[in-house]
């Protein structure tokens, strides 16, 4: 299957000031798609261009492997920073706009306000709407046209914490249904909580992109201690497949080589005859990998 | 086209602003362009009140209604106050920016073409509520005063409302423009306000009159956006005072204000597809 979008060599300025360079990027159909970056990393700009709303100094993108045209756009649901409507219509007028213009009948509003639990309020006027129902009703309006795309840049931004979670489990409900999402946040632990993939930006450019298991994966830590914690230290640097090894205090922190785990690593010590008083298998998350790969960057 | 409108008009149906501005402004102008009667009574009060017997005439009995003069007469009144539509105009154009809806409206789907359009149709659709409405004020009045009421008569002289259509609508495209390089609201209506009311009236007359100025400046003040409007539909009333005054709509105006509506389209059609739109 085609990609659902394909980013290359992507350069936009505004004045002196390169908002992106040379950014090439690529989203594989299904996925769950999380862009990264400190605020003015590039994220809101390059959803700009691949929305035809900022116009690009140069280089390419396709949607599902065409060339971007707003026949492309209708089957793509997107909201940009914060939502835009009316504020003197109602939901479902503002919801009718949208429907006119992608050519698809009225009758999906009612089953996107519903979606969104904005049913009951669907007569009220935009202006009446709270902060989490404003960014609801802009992923309604996204799901309108049932798009085989989502793009969402920061649709927590403002929410409280109950709101966060529901906006999760749309997203999660939305993604389980096989549709791609590309979203832009810098709330790193909603991308780990519900993104498949991501992406690094800063300054402009791509400093990372992969899937989110792989990214942690390689980043296991195990925490061993035991009574005799000179001993121990030195068994474990012995360990051949041991790499940085650290001492914390009454506590070492060892990385292992790839496939090795806690299990492999209690064998071998028990094997010298030491028996340990805590082992703890420590993931990375994705907040201090993210962190580490924009100091590498610097 | 139908499409494009819809959304033009989903967008307008409930917005209560809009229904009571324009309500307003039909109502303004159905009322000053019926306001002739008055007026003349007025007149012939304050004559019997002060005693200005050397007026030998009954202000009363000036023919304003008559067909066929009304439609030039009425015309002309009319299109000085299209300024308060071309207000609704900026504030619609503008409300889309301000709210970022015209971008959400291309993150949609809607091409920027299309977009421009939609609004263009609209100021069509305006433009030709007021002309119909102009002319049955005209109608009304005239079938209530003229003394002449035969159908040659009537339709005659309807070249006007042609012209008063092509007046609104060109100015109110103009008013788009500048909507859409100002941006804010406010600002747009104030500038445009101040511009064709006071700065390119008074810079025409300036132009036109001032002694010791090269001609070339006489020569250019006919191609001002305003004034090439204004010149469209001559000011018919000199007849009430037995002045000469062009009865007929030069071609030349025509053809000057046609290129102005092309110049304005194209800058808008440019400004919509090259701008970013944040």
């Amino acid at each position: 299957m085609e990609n659902v979008l394909q980013i290359s060599n992507l350069y936009k300025n505004y004045g002196r000031i390169k908002a992106v360079h040379d950014l090439t990027l690529t989203v594989a159909p299904g996925t769950v798609f999380g862009l990264l970056g400190p605020n003015g990393s590039g994220k809101t700009t390059t959803l700009g261009v691949i929305l035809d709303v900022v116009k690009k100094n140069s280089g390419t993108y396709t949607w599902f492997g065409e060339p971007p045209s707003r026949h492309a756009r209708k089957k793509i649901g997107a909201i940009l920073e914060a939502p835009a409507f009316y504020p003197y219509l109602s939901a479902a007028e503002n919801l009718k706009v949208i429907a006119q213009i992608k050519e698809i009948s009225y009758d999906s509003i009612d089953l996107v306000l519903k979606k969104t639990g904005l049913l009951d309020r669907k007569k009220d006027r935009f202006q009446t709407y709270s902060l989490g129902m404003k960014q609801r009703l802009a992923i309604a309006s996204a799901l309108l046209s049932d798009p085989f795309v989502l793009v969402l840049d920061e649709p927590t931004n403002g929410l409280d914490p109950q709101g966060i979670a529901d906006v999760r489990d749309l997203i999660l409900k939305i993604s389980s249904e096989g549709k791609t999402i590309i979203l832009a946040s810098h709330l790193l632990d909603e991308v780990q909580k519900v993104c498949t993939h991501f992406a690094v930006l800063n300054k402009g450019k791509v400093l990372y992109s992969g899937g989110v298991e792989e990214a942690l994966s390689n980043s296991e830590a195990i925490e061993v201690s035991s009574p005799d914690i000179d001993l121990l230290l030195d068994a474990v640097k012995q360990y051949e497949h041991a790499k940085d090894v650290k001492r914390n205090h009454q506590k070492i922190v060892v990385h292992l080589a790839q496939q090795k785990t806690g299990y492999d690593l209690n064998t071998y010590l028990v094997g010298k005859g030491i028996i340990v008083s805590h082992l703890a298998t420590e993931r990375k998350n994705l907040e201090e990998q993210f962190l580490e790969i924009l100091s590498q960057s610097k | 086209m139908i499409r494009l409108l819809l959304i033009e008009w989903i967008k307008l149906r409930n917005y209560r602003a809009f229904h009571v501005l324009t309500g307003l402004y039909f109502i303004v102008v159905a009322f000053v362009c019926s306001g002739g009667t008055l007026l003349l009574e007025y007149l012939n009060y304050q004559k019997t009140k002060n005693n200005a017997t050397f007026i030998t005439v009954d202000p009363r009995i000036l023919p304003i209604y008559d067909f066929p003069d009304v439609w030039q007469n009425i015309t002309f009144i009319a299109a000085r106050l299209k300024i308060f539509l071309a207000f609704i105009v900026i504030i619609s154009l503008t409300n889309e920016i301000t709210y970022k809806t015209f971008r959400q409206n291309i993150i949609d789907g809607l091409n920027r073409v299309e977009f421009m359009f939609s609004k263009i149709t609209m100021i069509f659709v305006l433009s030709l509520a007021n002309t119909l409405l102009v002319f049955l004020v005209g109608l009304i009045n005239g079938l209530i005063y003229s003394h002449d009421k035969s159908l040659v008569a009537i339709f005659g002289n309807m070249e006007f409302l042609g012209a008063f259509f092509l007046n609104v609508f060109i100015f109110l495209i103009f008013s788009f423009l500048v909507g859409l390089i100002i941006k804010r609201t406010g600002i747009a209506i104030v500038f445009l306000g101040i511009y064709a009311t006071f700065m390119e009236p008074i810079a025409t007359l300036i132009f036109k009159h001032m002694p010791k100025l090269p001609a070339f400046f006489a020569e250019i003040a006919p191609y001002f956006p305003t004034q090439a409007l204004r010149d469209l539909i001559p000011n018919p009333y000199p007849r009430y005072i037995l002045q000469d005054f062009q009865e007929y709509i030069a071609f030349s105006n025509v053809a000057i204000v046609s290129c102005q509506l092309l110049i304005y389209s194209g800058i808008i059609y440019l400004l919509l597809k090259w701008k970013n739109n944040n």
